[in-house]
């Protein structure tokens, strides 16, 4: 599906990513752990086209994207979520999710011109069913920017899977929220998302990996350290170095 | 190569005052990242109140000098509070836009208060040609070059040796970090456009008295010399901003002699546009604009 | 027959209605231009030559000055496609700075009829006699300034309910996120600047032969700033915003005595608050929506 050869990046002076191999099978939702600073997020941004790798492959379904640009990239079938929620503020909140559809239009000379929401329109409908899916049905004509922390980063799921990718990228899908919302937001991904779909999933809170991942890779200083089924990763000492210290 | 050579040392004169302008927008851009537009009319403003003075009351240089420095500073002051203090925080580019307005409100105060079309403006520097070798430079040249390079050394002493100084780098750098730090980050706006209006109505008295006179269009000059000078140089810099002064100053020179005043000024906004698109930063301030970018970037 | 100084007022409005709209097109797709006024100009220039010095019809120099326009236009939006933000404002100025100089040197003149016409640097450019050679009376020019308006604005109207105009305005929000959504910015930026262009160039023909007499001083940077404060007073949530902006400005301020002589005080003034209490102006993207859901509502009762 989606496979990562030998990645680097380096920024300036610092080496953020060295050769880092990852595959990812059809399907599944994996876990990509690793304290601040281990490179998660940049690996996420290369893999989504925000910036080229140094050196390195990215082949989506055996083809290499690794130079392709971040819209190409989208267009393929790779759409991610926000570490900080990007969301269009000044636009409702079904509109956002319309936004991303529009994205997937063939850019035609008619298509442009022609109705961005006519009435009866399969984005509509794709739209309102991506939104009822994450529970936002009810707040479709709010204004986005009114939308509280935890229902913003639902409506970028949203937005992310009326695309109906072959990956969804969630950065960081539970960052910021209280307990009670994380459980949640881990339950929809876990019963309602997740289920036939090909997913890596950012997080710190380990109940949320626990709960969604069927496999895990753990990132530290741009090195992957471990991989494999979550449980008996965790438990590995050099995954609890990175994150307690030595102990 | 002669006329070259003469050329480049009449721009680098010239240059020193385009440099003070540039100081003047390199320190609001470094503080606040944002471009202060209004900040040439600030200066027509305080020289018509000077020559004003001069007209009316009295002939006195340290009064003109003293009116002109306080009534830019009051201008630059309301621009501040109304453009800058009252605008958003996150919004560079309103302020640039509302900054804007105002200078079109404050130019038509300017024709208000003096209706003609050029006034005379007090000279204090005597005008004489000394002969170097087979060039020449004129004496009022030489009198504000080095009275620019004694404001920039005064500009570097504020800026390095004093606490104020400190906290204005210190927000320059890093305006959450300082406010940590315990430094009011409103309060060093406001001291930043104060010490650029000292500066900029010292500039501008220096400029138009080697000039002995004053018209409507200095604001836009001033603004336009100023701001293209410093994005030459570097958004930011003060290195850049004598730098980028000195370049535009010798260009300009050269476009003058081999094309005339109309060459000249084209000249000056196409190096200006080319710089832009090529590297918007400048030919020192590339920094700022890549932590902008790194600062969008950041998903 | 109606008051042919009003009437030059109305038919000002609209022509200076044009040049906001394109400021206003490119403040959708989150871009602010500085230099508006360059197409306007490159157009009224091209138009006039085309009419009175190649004796070709209106909509003909029309199409002429605004296509040129355009091309300028999008020729500006790809080379300034890499910078945005306060490094685009000041482009766009500078270049407008340099349109400007650089009709000072525009000299091309035709012998007519025994005399000298045509674009002369700073003389100016007179004798655009298109309205009188063709007996156009005043009225019937503005009724043409107003049905080029209502064109457009109906193509505007198109433009924001279709999937470019979404895609403007998510420009407009975030380039970064709008790239993710899988468009490309590039195309879109471009687009926008060679249709404002075009847009433009319009009010620029129609200016010149409304006037007769064009000259480079008139395309200067006062004549930017109040495209683009238009549409910022205006409200940027409908195509209507602009035109309430020119409105508020020419139709309240002009004619108020009591701030003749002080219009650019008071403007100025008004922009720099409208930017500290309404930064998206009267009528931004919220109210508009808000007053949609009402109309709506009242229309379902």
């Amino acid at each position: 599906m989606l496979e990562l050869q030998g990645v680097s990046k380096t920024f300036g002076e610092l080496q953020v990513l060295r050769g880092i191999d990852l595959h990812l099978r059809q399907g599944t939702v994996s876990g990509l752990i690793g304290p601040n600073g281990s490179g998660k997020t940049t690996l996420v941004n290369i893999i989504t086209g925000v910036y080229p790798p140094d050196s390195g492959r990215v082949l989506l379904d055996g083809k290499d994207i690794s130079r392709a640009s971040a819209d190409q990239i989208t267009r393929l079938g790779v759409s991610r979520s926000f570490q900080n929620v990007r969301i269009f503020n000044r636009m409702s909140v079904l509109d956002n999710v319309i936004a991303a559809l529009i994205g997937h239009d063939k850019a035609g000379l008619t298509t442009l011109l022609g109705r961005a929401k006519r009435t009866g329109d399969p984005k509509v409908t794709t739209a309102r069913q991506a939104l009822k899916t994450v529970g936002l049905l009810e707040q479709r004509n709010l204004s986005a920017s009114e939308l509280p922390l935890p229902l913003r980063r639902r409506l970028e799921i949203a937005r992310a899977l009326a695309c109906d990718p072959k990956v969804l990228v969630l950065d960081e899908p539970a960052g910021g929220m209280t307990p009670a919302e994380t459980a949640s937001i881990s339950e929809l991904i876990r019963s309602r998302i997740a289920p036939g779909r090909t997913c890596i999933v950012i997080e710190h809170k380990m109940d949320l990996i626990s709960h969604v991942c069927q496999h895990l890779c753990v990132l530290n200083h741009g090195e992957k350290i471990a991989e494999g089924d979550p449980r008996s990763v965790v438990s590995q000492p050099e995954v609890i170095e990175a994150y307690l210290g030595r102990v | 190569m002669t006329d070259f050579l003469q050329n480049c040392i009449d721009g680098v004169m010239f240059g020193s005052g385009y440099a003070l302008l540039a100081l003047g927008f390199t320190l609001v851009f470094g503080v606040m990242k944002r471009l202060n537009l209004s900040f040439g009319p600030s200066i027509m403003l305080g020289a018509y109140a000077g020559t004003w003075v001069y007209l009316n009351f009295s002939q006195n240089a340290l009064l003109i000098v003293l009116v002109t420095v306080i009534t830019t500073v009051a201008v630059g002051i309301y621009v501040e509070r109304l453009c800058f203090w009252a605008v958003r925080r996150d919004a560079a580019i309103a302020s640039m836009v509302s900054s804007f307005a105002i200078w079109m409100q404050l130019e038509e105060v300017a024709m208000h208060l003096l209706p003609e079309r050029t006034y005379p403006f007090p000279t204090f520097f005597t005008s004489t040609v000394i002969d170097i070798g087979p060039f020449f430079v004129r004496s009022e040249h030489i009198s504000m070059f080095l009275l620019t390079l004694v404001l920039l050394a005064l500009l570097h002493l504020f800026l390095f040796r004093t606490r104020p100084g400190l906290a204005l780098r210190a927000v320059s750098d890093n305006p959450l970090a300082s406010t940590y730090m315990g430094i009011n980050s409103s309060n060093i706006f406001f001291l930043a456009f104060a010490v650029v209006s000292v500066l900029g109505g010292l500039a501008g008295f220096l400029i138009l008295s080697a000039d002995s006179q004053v018209t409507p269009f200095f604001g836009l000059w001033a603004t336009f010399k100023g701001l293209i000078a410093m994005m030459l140089g570097g958004m930011g810099s003060l290195t850049g901003a004598i730098l980028g002064g000195l370049l535009l100053g010798v260009v300009e020179a050269n476009a003058f002699w081999y094309g005339g005043p109309l060459i000249r000024d084209i000249s000056a906004y196409l190096l200006l546009f080319i710089m832009l698109i090529v590297r918007p930063g400048g030919l020192v301030g590339q920094r700022i604009v890549t932590q902008q970018q790194a600062a969008y970037e950041r998903v | 027959m109606p008051n042919d100084y009003l009437l030059t007022v109305i038919s000002n409005i609209g022509m200076i209605s044009l040049i906001a709209l394109s400021a206003y097109l490119l403040l959708i797709s989150g871009e602010i231009s500085f230099g508006q006024q360059a197409y306007f100009g490159i157009s009224a220039y091209a138009g006039a030559i085309a009419t009175t010095l190649w004796g070709w019809p209106l909509w003909l120099a029309l199409l002429f000055g605004s296509s040129l326009a355009a091309l300028a236009a999008g020729f500006v939006g790809l080379l300034t496609l890499r910078i945005s933000g306060l490094y685009f404002s000041i482009a766009t100025l500078a270049f407008a700075e340099m349109v400007r100089l650089s009709l000072f040197k525009l000299t091309y003149q035709i012998e007519i009829d025994g005399e000298l016409i045509g674009p002369n640097g700073a003389e100016g450019f007179g004798e655009i006699r298109w309205i009188f050679d063709n007996d156009v009376s005043v009225l019937e020019y503005t009724l043409l300034i107003y049905g080029i308006l209502l064109l457009v604005l109906f193509f505007l109207v198109l433009i924001e309910r279709s999937r470019l105009g979404m895609i403007f305005r998510m420009l407009g929000q975030d380039p970064l996120l709008t790239r993710v959504q899988g468009l490309n910015p590039v195309r879109y930026k471009v687009t926008a600047a060679i249709l404002a262009g075009f847009i433009a160039g319009l009010g620029g023909t129609l200016y010149a032969h409304s006037f007769t007499y064009i000259e480079p001083q008139i395309f200067n940077m006062m004549l930017g700033v109040h495209a683009l404060a238009y549409g910022l007073i205006g409200g940027l949530g409908t195509v209507l915003g602009p035109l309430i902006g020119v409105a508020i400005d020419i139709g309240f301020l002009e004619s108020v005595r009591v701030i003749q002589g002080y219009r650019m005080v008071v403007f100025g003034g008004l922009v720099a608050l409208m930017l500290i209490f309404m930064p998206r102006g009267i009528f931004d993207e919220k109210r508009v929506y808000w007053l949609k859901s009402i109309a709506r509502r009242w229309f379902r009762a």
